[in-house]
């Protein structure tokens, strides 16, 4: 009707394809074209407003920049990167990066898979506690941070109220004001987000597991731990790359957090490279040597996500 | 008993779950309540907090508050022109829904059906983006901002807000359309079916699930930017939520009751958003080449 | 199969463009709308940024009564108050000056203005002469924040300095007065610790310059030479290093608050202070409105305890500052000047932002009598090292102070190290 034109006014796929192939040079030319339409506008907009700050970032790590318009940003060379290679703070920094993807991601996925497991089947109120799951993936850092900062206070927060009805202290944990219970409470907070986010991938990745394949397995006598590492874990294996990619770009990418609930501190022991990263650029003014710790840690990430995709395409053919 | 009364639902849309003959449905109920307990506990808490009043506050262990009151909603609605950081966040956060859904779309439907020189290699630059910390973007992005005359403005925010969630979009839609097989389109051709039935009948209603699940993700993210929104907004009247919450954190005092009472209320429409998106994305979702 | 693809190609195409055409003209209508209201007025609209409370009367007095009768003495000129949260307003500052877009005036912590003028951002005021008079009239402390290179890059706006705080009724129950040298107030501190009751004898609001320095500079330490270019002989001096030491065992005897380790989980004095838990802090004027919303009267305050340096407090508050490339920079001085003025000053000093200016301070504490005690503080006030690489410096002092606490350094050690990073801060900011 209003949406079909003169070349498909019969239905029927034969004579459809003999029309196209009667088609003029106009028709192969819009046919090959479509594709590039079809991606133009995203990548347009894409190019604009992220891939060109991203050089002009990259382009910045090689200088000494300065804020003003019109100084003089003397050309550096490489001689940020060297610093960034020698900065203790750095290595501290990397450190905790690597720390926080460790401990993080693979609780995300181990506890994001139970529970994806075991609201996988239909339960009574299955979407009140599919959605409970996953609702802390929509709240905001801000204001997490804040709820668990008053959470672990040391002095009328919940956590120290439990171990001190539990355990009988009566000596409080400062939690965010050492080290160690620091990244603690921050790892919990970030894991508490994340999981719901594993959670709703796998969960659709659970429903595409062949029913049939596990059920005979079942009956074949195997065990549900069996059934699950050998049927269903190995059918949900590019859900499981994605998830990995997925979590630890974010772990790597951590910030907020830091920022809000210890400040870094007990200083710079909590520093992540993202927040030492902002550090350098907004408080210390030293952009060009931020621009420097944030090319380095995106080429790592890359090449940490080239290797997960090959494996994921490798298995999606 | 109750596996019949599964069986005994409409065939087209029985399908045997996970656990087959044993669902172990008691087992499951009492963890997903232990799951669902941990999830909401410290939004609960949250919740407790933003009744009390801002005295009560710090440095007590309460769990119920001793004299709830309902002064810190009152107070940040009012007061702060929270209305006004609602509305402008509304607006942002749709419309960048929007943009990003048929900017994904279109993209995700060229990489997922085409084949054309220098498709892998777009992709997967595209997909690269998410690896770049972007903290560091903010200057450069600012001065792209300038030039182009958007700065101070929602729709700047929107743009800027839709590119970085471009890729990830792009990547999940494709896989998804990439995994419709074109044996079902076939058939409903040999049926007889004109392109118009094609689309409602059969993509439309697959997709939804994705377009449903692409526009939650899209809609947290926008919602709850902060960096951007600031730095790029100057008129208070066009503020975000989140810089308005930050409000309520002064420099040396800060008003908690408040606080929290503006998080809750900051945080319903994403609750919304995610409700209503799951009714379109119920067990049908396959998110394609996840599987 | 061609024919699919291209069908529904096409219908996706055709929802697209409609789209598309819908964002390019919501965009140009933007863009038109925000030119057009750029334009359409003759008046002359100025942005001042700041950081002002919004949960108090600070930010509404502001905008209100200050800024108001600014521009009624001057038509033809607008001036909107952006408040943005403290932590960010540098990084915003920032992006706005390096695209050339800086506001009006910027009401900047006194911490950051030396680095701005290392970078070249800020207008001299030292050549300005409408500025000659202002700066004349400012208080020592205050002043000296905005010094750079030989040079004043900005004009005292408020400024503030903390005293000491003492609860009368802890003091009561321990048949104390309140201390007046720094020995005994270190001696009162652990009179006044009595863990039955959980009752801290002194609070200290963290390990940075800010919540040390009145204890180190008061007992005779100092953290840097007064060129501001070596911290050497200075915070690892004999001086520094006794107080910190003395401050060190107190925390360790129990005496010291959680707040002093800090973390933002812990309690701050401005909590447990009306609580009781802490029985003396040192504190800035902004308490005093808290502790009247609270309801909380019964404490005291007095000049910082002298010790062998005399009785020196931090001075701390904002400075005004003026972007090189602000736009409608006349306009931009004519409202600074009338920040710095008596009206703005002492409107915002009953706000408990205290003047920066001498010739204010007699009319605010009138206005304000709780004023009296940080004015005569005011005097013998001192601003931290004002010089670039100070954030740096802060930061450097303040973990080695934390691991101290922790146990995992002497006092000698640690402020050896941190002599020695204070003095690469300084040397390469």
């Amino acid at each position: 009707m209003t949406t079909t034109t003169t070349l498909e006014r019969r239905p029927a796929a034969v004579s459809l394809g003999a029309a196209s192939r009667r088609s003029g040079h106009w028709q192969r030319v819009t046919r090959r074209a479509t594709p590039y339409l079809l991606i133009l506008p995203a990548l347009v907009v894409y190019a604009v407003f992220t891939a060109y700050p991203v050089f002009r970032q990259f382009e910045i790590s090689f200088f000494n920049w300065h804020i003003f318009p019109g100084a003089s940003n003397p050309f550096v060379g490489l001689s940020n990167y060297t610093k960034a290679f020698e900065d203790p703070n750095v290595r501290t920094a990397a450190f905790n990066s690597f720390l926080w993807i460790v401990v993080t991601v693979p609780l995300e996925m181990a506890i994001g898979l139970f529970a994806a497991a075991v609201l996988a089947d239909r339960l009574p109120g299955s979407a009140l506690w599919r959605a409970a799951v996953y609702i802390p993936v929509v709240t905001s850092w801000v204001v997490v941070s804040w709820v668990f900062s008053y959470i672990f206070a040391s002095q009328g927060g919940i956590a120290n109220g439990v171990l001190g009805f539990f355990a009988g202290h009566t000596e409080s944990i400062d939690w965010t004001a050492r080290t160690w219970t620091g990244n603690g409470v921050m790892w919990l907070l970030t894991i508490w987000k994340g999981i719901g986010w594993a959670f709703i991938i796998f969960l659709a990745a659970l429903d595409g597991v062949p029913r049939d394949l596990a059920e005979a397995a079942r009956i074949d006598g195997a065990s549900e731990p069996r059934v699950w590492s050998n049927v269903v874990i190995p059918s949900i294996r590019a859900a499981i790359a994605f998830v990995t990619v997925m979590l630890v770009i974010g772990a790597a990418q951590t910030f907020a957090q830091v920022y809000l609930v210890t400040s870094g501190g007990p200083y710079n022991s909590t520093q992540t490279l993202m927040s030492y990263m902002r550090q350098q650029a907004f408080i210390d003014f030293a952009f060009g040597y931020a621009a420097a710790i944030g090319s380095v840690l995106a080429l790592v990430l890359i090449g940490f996500s080239w290797v997960e995709i090959h494996v994921l395409r490798q298995q999606d053919l | 008993m109750a596996q019949r009364s599964k069986q005994n639902q409409s065939r087209a849309s029985y399908r045997p779950g996970l656990y087959g003959t044993r669902p172990r449905t008691r087992l499951r109920l009492v963890l997903a309540i232990a799951l669902a307990l941990l999830s909401l506990g410290p939004l609960l808490y949250m919740l407790m907090l933003s009744f009390q009043s801002n005295g009560d506050i710090q440095g007590e262990v309460v769990l119920i508050p001793s004299h709830p009151t309902t002064s810190n909603y009152v107070q940040a609605w009012s007061e702060n022109s929270f209305g006004h950081y609602f509305a402008n966040s509304l607006f942002i956060a749709f419309a960048t829904v929007v943009i990003t859904v048929a900017l994904a779309s279109l993209a995700a439907f060229g990489f997922a059906r085409y084949k054309f020189p220098g498709r892998e290699l777009i992709f997967y630059t595209f997909l690269a983006s998410l690896a770049i910390p972007n903290v560091l973007l903010l200057i450069p992005q600012y001065l792209l901002m300038d030039r182009l005359h958007l700065l101070d403005s929602l729709l700047g925010l929107v743009l800027l807000y839709t590119s970085s969630n471009l890729p990830f979009m792009v990547f999940l839609l494709r896989g998804f359309f990439a995994a419709i097989p074109r044996e079902y389109e076939e058939a409903f051709r040999l049926d007889g079916a004109s392109t118009l039935r094609v689309v409602l009948r059969l993509i439309a209603p697959l997709s939804l699930p994705a377009i449903a699940l692409v526009s939650m993700f899209t809609f947290s993210a926008a919602w709850d930017e902060f960096p951007l929104a600031l730095t790029m907004l100057d008129t208070p009247s066009k503020f975000t939520l989140p810089i308005g919450l930050s409000d309520f954190i002064g420099e040396h005092t800060t008003a908690w009751g408040q606080f929290f009472a503006g998080s809750v209320i900051a945080t319903l429409p994403v609750v919304i958003v995610f409700l209503v998106t799951q009714r379109w994305s119920r067990s049908g979702v396959s998110l394609g080449g996840l599987r | 199969m061609k024919r699919t693809k291209r069908n529904t190609g096409r219908k996706y195409l055709i929802r697209a463009s409609v789209l598309a055409s819908a964002g390019v003209m919501s965009t140009v209508t933007g863009i038109a709308a925000s030119t057009a209201t750029a334009s359409a007025s003759s008046t002359v609209t100025l942005q001042f940024w700041n950081t002002y409370n919004t949960t108090d009367k600070e930010a509404s007095t502001m905008q209100n009564v200050v800024l108001a009768k600014f521009e009624k003495e001057n038509p033809g000129i607008k001036v909107v108050s952006v408040v943005v949260p403290y932590d960010d307003l540098l990084a915003k500052f920032i992006a706005a000056a390096a695209a050339g877009n800086p506001p009006a005036v910027l009401r900047s912590d006194i911490a950051w203005v030396p680095s701005l003028a290392a970078d070249g951002v800020l207008v001299n005021m030292s050549r300005q002469k409408w500025a000659q008079p202002i700066l004349k009239d400012a208080l020592p402390g205050p002043l000296s924040t905005n010094l750079y290179d030989g040079s004043y890059y900005g004009i005292p706006d408020d400024t503030n300095t903390q005293v000491l705080y003492y609860n009368k009724a802890d003091f009561a129950a321990a048949n104390l007065s309140p201390p007046t040298t720094i020995a005994q107030l270190f001696a009162d501190a652990a009179t006044l610790t009595i863990p039955s009751k959980g009752q801290f004898g002194l609070g200290i609001d963290g390990t940075d310059v800010w919540n040390v320095a009145p204890y180190i500079w008061s007992d005779g330490g100092g953290f840097t030479n007064s060129a501001i270019t070596t911290a050497s002989g200075y915070m690892n001096g004999t001086a520094t290093e006794a107080a910190v030491s003395e401050l060190v065992s107190l925390d360790k005897a129990g005496d010291i608050g959680s707040d002093f380790v800090g973390g933002s989980g812990s309690v701050s004095g401005e909590t447990a202070f009306p609580k009781g838990e802490y029985a003396m802090y040192i504190d800035g004027p902004w308490a005093f409105p808290t502790y009247a919303g609270e309801k909380f009267s019964d404490f005291g305050t007095e000049l910082f305890p002298a010790g062998p340096g005399g009785t020196v407090s931090t001075v701390g508050g904002e400075d005004i500052v003026i972007a090189r490339d602000a736009p409608n920079i006349a306009d931009a001085k004519r409202l600074a000047a009338f920040l710095a003025g008596s009206f703005a000053q002492t409107q915002m000093a009953d706000q408990g932002d205290m003047a920066g200016y001498t010739s204010d301070a007699a009319a605010e504490v009138k206005a304000n009598p709780y004023l009296g005690v940080f004015a005569q503080q005011l005097l013998t006030a001192r601003a931290r090292p004002v010089a670039p690489g100070y954030p740096e410096l802060d930061a450097d002092f303040s973990a080695e102070l934390q691991e101290v606490l922790a146990g995992n350094l002497s006092v000698s050690d640690a402020m050896s190290t941190a002599a020695q990073e204070a003095n690469a801060a300084l040397s390469n900011p």
